[in-house]
């Protein structure tokens, strides 16, 4: 059985198909969860971010241009919504950042976007393991330090696989400044991990 | 001679898969002949590779996608019937009205209740200056006797004759 398109979908739900509405749920539901889950670490949240970005699909699908891909568009929708969530986020943590305990920290390296205990089985030697736990750890640790944009941009790179021209589109930019954002944000990786050398 | 480096930022871009082909070839060339810019390539290739792959794949709660559809569904649906009912809209567009309604209704009470209590402080220094200038009559009537003066029960106090107050 052929497979409609996401836009194909879209223009269906838009003639009044609910049906072809649920299957986008279907296809992009998961998909959204991860994203989100990755960029904010927080489940309630997250939850609610992926049922908004549908909410907003459903109420604006007559506003979707069908010259650009769907895929583009609804992350781009969940990006905004994303983005709003880190920056206020930002802000909390700015005011009690002096609070910051160690434990917050260990927290973080917890709930971050890279498995250790996934990725360490594929290593046999145990200092190479421990060493790979470390980095993964110091990456993760650097990645939170991201601000938003720069965090935003390398996880729909890194994690979603999209272009630098699907990002520009997602986050409303010129080409040259997503090349910035990712070339920043993997520069301060690099940085932190070179203070930990 | 002076030997061009390549920049981070291009190797960064080469990695992503974000050059031409004619400029990947040109950047490979110079890697194959340049081992500083081929460690410094080593380096962010390693970095990206953690980037890439390591990534945790995070479950979604169970029952998800009816989730995603029934908050929607609430969500219309609650919309729909405010729109048709406009008062069950009223909690949250007409509230910054409602808010102004009630400081403008609190302010009108404060107001009232000083007119109020304005009025009765006037009423009571009225009764005081009129108990002054009756006393003042009744001095007169009682000192004078002139019969042009009115009569005590003609200035209605004649319960200070032992009257009891009451009207004949």
């Amino acid at each position: 059985m052929i497979e409609n398109s996401d836009e194909e979908l879209i223009a269906r739900f838009q003639q009044g198909n609910s049906e072809a509405f649920e299957k986008l749920v279907g296809r992009y539901g998961t998909p959204l969860y991860r994203f989100i889950y990755r960029l904010l670490k927080d489940e309630g949240e997250s939850q609610d971010l992926v049922q908004e970005t549908f909410l907003q699909v459903y109420r604006n699908s007559s506003r979707y241009n069908p010259q650009y891909p769907f895929r583009v568009w609804i992350y781009s929708i969940a990006s905004h919504l994303a983005i709003n969530v880190l920056n206020s986020a930002r802000r909390r943590r700015l005011i009690f950042f002096w609070n910051k305990s160690e434990h917050d920290q260990d927290h973080d390296q917890e709930q971050g976007i890279f498995s250790q205990e996934e990725v360490a089985d594929t290593k046999k030697n145990p200092e190479e393991e421990l060493s790979h736990q470390q980095m993964c750890a110091s990456i993760q640790q650097a990645v939170n330090k991201l601000n938003p944009r720069q965090k935003l941009a390398l996880t729909l790179n890194k994690m979603e696989g999209l272009s630098y021209k699907e990002i520009a589109r997602i986050m409303d930019i010129n080409l040259s400044s997503v090349e910035s954002l990712i070339f920043r944000a993997k520069q301060k990786i690099q940085q932190e991990l070179n203070k930990k050398i | 001679m002076r030997i061009n480096h390549l920049r981070d930022r291009k190797i960064s871009s080469l990695l992503d898969g974000e050059v031409s082909q004619a400029e990947r070839e040109d950047i490979l060339g110079h890697i194959d002949q340049c081992q500083r810019c081929r460690e410094k390539l080593l380096r962010w290739e390693h970095i990206e590779q953690y980037l890439r792959h390591n990534k945790r794949e995070i479950a979604p709660p169970s029952f998800f996608e009816q989730k995603i559809l029934a908050h929607v569904h609430r969500e219309v649906t609650t919309a729909a019937a405010s729109t048709v009912a406009p008062s069950t809209a009223m909690g949250s567009t007409m509230r910054p009205y409602l808010f102004g309604l009630k400081f403008r209704f609190a302010t009108a009470g404060l107001v009232a209740l000083g007119i109020f209590l304005g009025t009765l402080m006037g009423a009571k220094l009225t009764a005081l200056l009129v108990s002054e200038k009756e006393e003042i009559d009744i001095i007169a009537v009682l000192s004078s006797q002139d019969a042009s003066s009115p009569s005590i029960t003609e200035l209605g106090l004649d319960f200070i004759n032992g009257n009891g107050g009451e009207t004949s």
